[in-house]
């Protein structure tokens, strides 16, 4: 919206007078200017660095090497890191349509208005409270083939006869992983779908159920759509942490059996932690956050028109 | 009599189905609740038993003393999370609002770039980061901890309050606008008050991160009197090669659990203020 | 431009050339560790007894890492030390681990690190070659009781012939055994087993006991605890897993002995003795199912020693050497170095605090009367049990790889290492297993000489 500043009678022009577009162009940037600035200094620089080292041979303590853009083309070439990159997309494209299908179940659960929602509501966002390595060691308790309450469980209602060792095998401990992964993210998108369902207007809402809309009807032509920020929100970050997975692999499969169940992030941690390849492991960084810039870009570009 | 009856089965069912899920959801917790007051032989039996037969406290009184005594850490890590929260808020806010309603020329790529920190893993940058901070003077630092928190949870609170601006009617802005009312002004009296669900969501996300974030501590903290809670923590869990105490770990988790319970309950009543106010007509 | 707006812009220029400044343009003062200004004021001249009056740079204090794992005994060492007088020692006890070298070398790296350390020894040779620690060969020499120290610690300590690191805290591996399950299975507790074929015999009976009781147990994940425990087997027939040290390093693993080890613990495991759990702990419930009474023999740690004694009063054990093939006995001695970084710049004080950790009134007080095992002889105390007793010995003739690879070779838990062990003894196929580890192995070797 151009509008020009009011002129009172007898005010002169001034010399270097700002339109209100460039006015609110200079404000735009002020009220972003502190993240900026701080990301700048805590995130972009420390990347910067990360940069160079990547672009060097560099244990953890002694001289740098420099090796031009040999890391990258041994990264691609290294099968084990192509592996813990496809595992990971494996793994997102698995477990995000899950937290999506039942952030939204439980979002639409909990905005009724009923007696005791919010007591619910707490329930189910309350897995979010705890870290994400104590979770995981709740899990590496809970799932232990002989101290752990799931054998117990599932032996006591009959499900089981003898112990299941939920970590020898690559699918057992991915069922795991991965419910570890949905109960300790889940209430999140189910905040984020609250508030997606929630502004949605009631006015819009009546006027396709007089229209004769049924609930289907109006969940895909009038809720959804209007939804779709907040759907982008929550793939988005689902999908990011999905790919950055760590924890969960790392304390209750330790990337077992064998290594089939290394993500990407559990391959860097062990390229810098282990082996001491610290400029080989930011070269990997540097590629996951390329292909994580791209995807973004293209969520944000596809989904946020305002 | 059927809209009664079918209003009736669809509350049952309501009910039924968010019960089940409640308990679905609070059983790892509950476990880990009744445990800590186990012996710690009797925490690692086997079969394992459902409660307790012997109510100890040996676990928690080890807790209690250890290092520097809990309450040092539970102070540094208040201080902390105190920070990142306030630090979050202000700076997510004022960036979600520029970017949702100042439609400046560059907005989408400041966006993007506020975006990128979540994209590279904590462990792969931090080497790099300590070597800036120590530059700084702020390693050994809880502030210079803050501040890394911050960075890390700010692509997420500026992509909500982002959201949160931009649902806000353009209308009710441009009738402020219209009046007189300056940017600054129009930002704090009209925009914020509709947008609290957002703060509420932004503040608990930054207060958990933080709270329970470990790695990074590690590696900036040096001094004991420094430490937060989560490394007191694998300080005393994790023994030798990496064995585990069980029954101190389950201590451990319900005590840094707790504080997190109480500011979530203490929050939620913006949440649900900002839900119930009816958010927006038409 | 209206001035409000002109005052915003000149902030707004002003925060980002801060911002620039800040992030690097500007020489920031080399940052003094923190502790060192309130220890300006407890530096008294009045020194009473052990350290040395030899210094006279201005020294205000010791920094000092110790690792988890020392935690129980390690701050009444320092406090006794501090109450000597002189310069403060102050410690910081850091979560064991990966992240302590990443810890430690992230603080090597910008000039934060601590003078001295309490280093696991196996990290030693790796920093060692790297320059990061002070040489103290002359130092070491002139105390006159450096060949007492334990010599396997001491050999990991050493690098091109200087001494980089004395012995600290030993930590040998043993057999334990539960002598409660032994008498109900009929064997004699006071005899544990001394062979191979004899610990396959016993655990047998023990199995056969029934009621979820297994004969043996090892942590089938694991990496850097099968390090601990089951190399001394190899050992202990006569053979090693290493060759050579640095520049001449080469693997050993494709050699009889080993496999000879990888089949024994196949038996095991297929003869059902061992616990269907073994196969995915990688140490975390290692102890669990030997404190509940539930496992005859445990090859392990003499840190547990002092945990049981605390924790677990009721249980009835005994400890007995690891065994070779047809008999002989071996050990991983294992435990922490006390170190000097190079770039210290309180070098007396710190040797100060060395010497006096290593001293035999040191050891017999706060390691070995902590529970710990000692690393010199005269440091046994009087009453020392038989289990306690038997560590000591261990440790005594304890062997340590030596590598400046550690960490990939054994502690990656999805490393070579490991990944044999595991296929070896559950799925079987132990000749391929051990030529493709001992491939791997000598290309980390290559790699990490460069």
């Amino acid at each position: 919206m151009i509008r020009a500043p009011a002129r009172q009678p007898g005010q002169a022009l001034r010399r270097h007078r700002l339109t209100a577009r460039g006015r609110r162009q200079a404000h735009g940037w002020l009220f972003v200017l502190p993240s900026l600035a701080l990301v700048t200094v805590f995130f972009l620089v420390p990347l910067g660095l990360m940069g160079w080292m990547s672009l060097n041979d560099w244990g953890l303590v002694g001289e740098a090497r420099p090796v031009g853009l040999d890391n990258y083309s041994t990264l691609f070439a290294d099968q084990r890191f192509v592996d813990a990159l496809l595992f990971s997309i494996r793994f997102a494209v698995l477990v995000v349509p899950l937290i999506m299908l039942v952030g939204f179940g439980l979002g639409a659960l909990v905005t009724s208005q009923r007696r005791g929602v919010a007591i619910f509501r707490s329930i189910y966002f309350l897995p979010l409270v705890i870290g994400y390595a104590a979770a995981s060691y709740i899990w590496l308790w809970l799932f232990n083939g002989q101290i752990g309450l799931a054998n117990k469980v599932l032996t006591d209602l009959g499900v089981i006869s003898v112990p299941l060792q939920w970590f020898a095998d690559p699918m057992l401990g991915f069922i795991a992983a991965s419910s570890l992964v949905i109960w300790k993210t889940v209430g999140f998108s189910m905040v984020l779908f609250m508030g997606g369902l929630q502004s949605v207007p009631q006015d819009l809402r009546d006027a396709a159920s007089v229209d004769g809309a049924s609930r289907w009807q109006m969940l895909r032509y009038v809720t959804l759509p209007l939804m779709r920020n907040t759907t982008a929100l929550v793939f988005v970050f689902a999908a990011i942490s999905c790919l950055l997975v760590f924890e969960p692999f790392f304390i209750l499969t330790k990337g077992g059996p064998g290594t089939s169940t290394v993500g990407v992030v559990q391959w860097i941690f062990g390229t810098s932690f282990y082996a001491f390849r610290l400029g080989y492991g930011a070269a990997a960084s540097i590629v996951l956050l390329v292909l994580l810039l791209t995807f973004t870009s293209i969520q944000v570009r596809a989904f946020l028109r305002d | 009599m059927t809209s009664r009856r079918t209003a009736r089965v669809r509350g049952a069912a309501w009910y039924g189905t968010s019960f089940v899920l409640a308990v679905i959801f609070l059983f790892p917790l509950m476990a880990v609740l009744i445990t800590v007051f186990k012996t710690p032989a009797e925490a690692v039996a086997v079969p394992p038993t459902y409660l307790p037969s012997v109510i100890s406290f040996d676990n928690f009184a080890a807790l209690w003393s250890a290092g520097a005594g809990l309450p040092r850490y539970l102070a540094n890590s208040a201080f902390v999370s105190t920070g990142t929260v306030l630090l979050t808020v202000v700076l997510a806010t004022t960036a979600g609002y520029g970017i949702a309603r100042i439609r400046f020329r560059g907005a989408d790529a400041v966006f993007l770039l506020l975006l990128t920190p979540m994209m590279v893993p904590l462990q792969a940058l931090l080497t790099a980061l300590y070597a800036v901070l120590v530059r700084i003077g702020l390693s050994d630092n809880l502030i210079g901890l803050v501040l890394i928190y911050t960075v890390s949870i700010l692509p997420f609170s500026v992509f909500v309050m982002r959201n949160a601006f931009a649902d806000i009617p353009r209308e009710i802005e441009e009738a402020a606008w219209v009046d007189g009312c300056g940017v600054l002004r129009s930002l704090l009296q009209v925009a914020l008050p509709l947008a609290w669900p957002g703060i509420a969501t932004v503040a608990l996300f930054a207060f958990f991160t933080s709270w329970n974030e470990f790695l990074a501590a590690l590696i900036m903290l040096t001094s004991d009197a420094h430490y937060t809670v989560p490394l007191l923590l694998q300080n005393i869990t994790i023994g030798k090669l990496g064995s585990i105490n069980w029954g101190m770990l389950q201590v451990g988790i319900l005590v840094t659990t707790l504080p997190c319970v109480v500011v979530f309950l203490l929050l939620q009543r913006y949440y649900v203020r900002g839900l119930l106010a009816g958010g927006v007509k038409g | 431009m209206h001035p409000r707006y002109r005052i915003f812009s000149v902030i707004a220029q002003l925060s980002v050339a801060a911002a620039l400044v800040v992030a690097g343009c500007s020489s920031s003062s080399t940052p003094q560790p923190t502790q060192a200004a309130t220890q300006a004021a407890t530096v008294a001249a009045t020194m009473t007894a052990a350290p040395s009056t030899a210094t006279t740079t201005a020294c205000k204090g010791i920094t000092f890492w110790a690792r988890s794992d020392t935690s129980p005994f390690i701050q009444p060492l320092v406090d006794a030390y501090n109450a000597l007088g002189g310069p403060r020692v102050e410690l910081t006890v850091v979560p064991a681990g990966a992240a302590f070298t990443q810890k430690l070398g992230a603080a090597l790296a910008a000039g934060t690190a601590p003078d001295v350390i309490s280093l696991n020894l196996v990290y030693a040779p790796y920093f060692a070659s790297k320059g990061q620690l002070a040489d103290i060969t002359d130092r070491a020499k002139a105390l006159g009781y450096v060949d007492q120290l334990n010599a396997s610690e001491l050999r990991v300590g050493t690098w091109n012939d200087k001494i980089y690191a004395l012995p600290f805290t030993g930590d040998a591996s043993a057999l334990f055994y539960n002598k409660t399950l032994f008498k109900r299975a009929g064997l004699d507790p006071s005899k544990p087993p001394t062979t191979w074929a004899e610990i396959l015999d016993d655990a047998k009976k023990v199995a056969a006991l029934g009621g979820g009781v297994s004969g043996y147990y090892f942590p089938g994940s694991g990496s850097g605890w099968n390090l601990f425990t089951f190399t001394p087997y190899i050992w202990a027939s006569g053979g090693d897993v290493l060759t050579g040290e640095g520049a001449n390093q080469k693997s050993n693993l494709n050699t009889q002995p080993v496999k000879d080890a990888l089949a024994f613990y196949r038996e095991l495991w297929t003869s059902g003795v061992i616990d269907p759990s073994a196969q995915t702990d990688d140490g975390t419930s290692i102890l669990t199912l030997f404190e509940a009474g539930k496992v005859a023999m445990l090859p392990n740690g003499a840190f547990a020693y002092s945990e049981f004694k605390s924790k677990f009063k009721n249980l009835d054990y005994g400890i007995t050497f690891i065994p070779g093939k047809n008999g002989g006995k071996a050990s991983f001695a294992g435990g922490d170095t006390i170190t000097i970084t190079a770039a210290t710049k309180c070098m007396d004080q710190a040797w100060d605090f060395v010497k006096w950790t290593t001293s035999t009134d040191t050891q017999t007080k706060y390691i070995a009367g902590a529970g710990v095992v000692p690393i010199r002889p005269d440091a046994v105390p009087a009453n020392a049990d038989a289990n306690f007793t038997t560590l000591i010995q261990a440790m005594a003739m304890g062997q340590t790889p030596k590598s400046v690879v550690y960490s990939q070779l054994f502690e990656d838990p999805t490393g070579p290492w490991a990944t044999m062990i595991h296929e070896s003894v559950f799925s079987g196929n132990i000749d391929q297993q051990v030529a493709s580890a001992d491939a791997a192995w000598n290309a980390i070797i290559a790699a990490g000489a460069k």
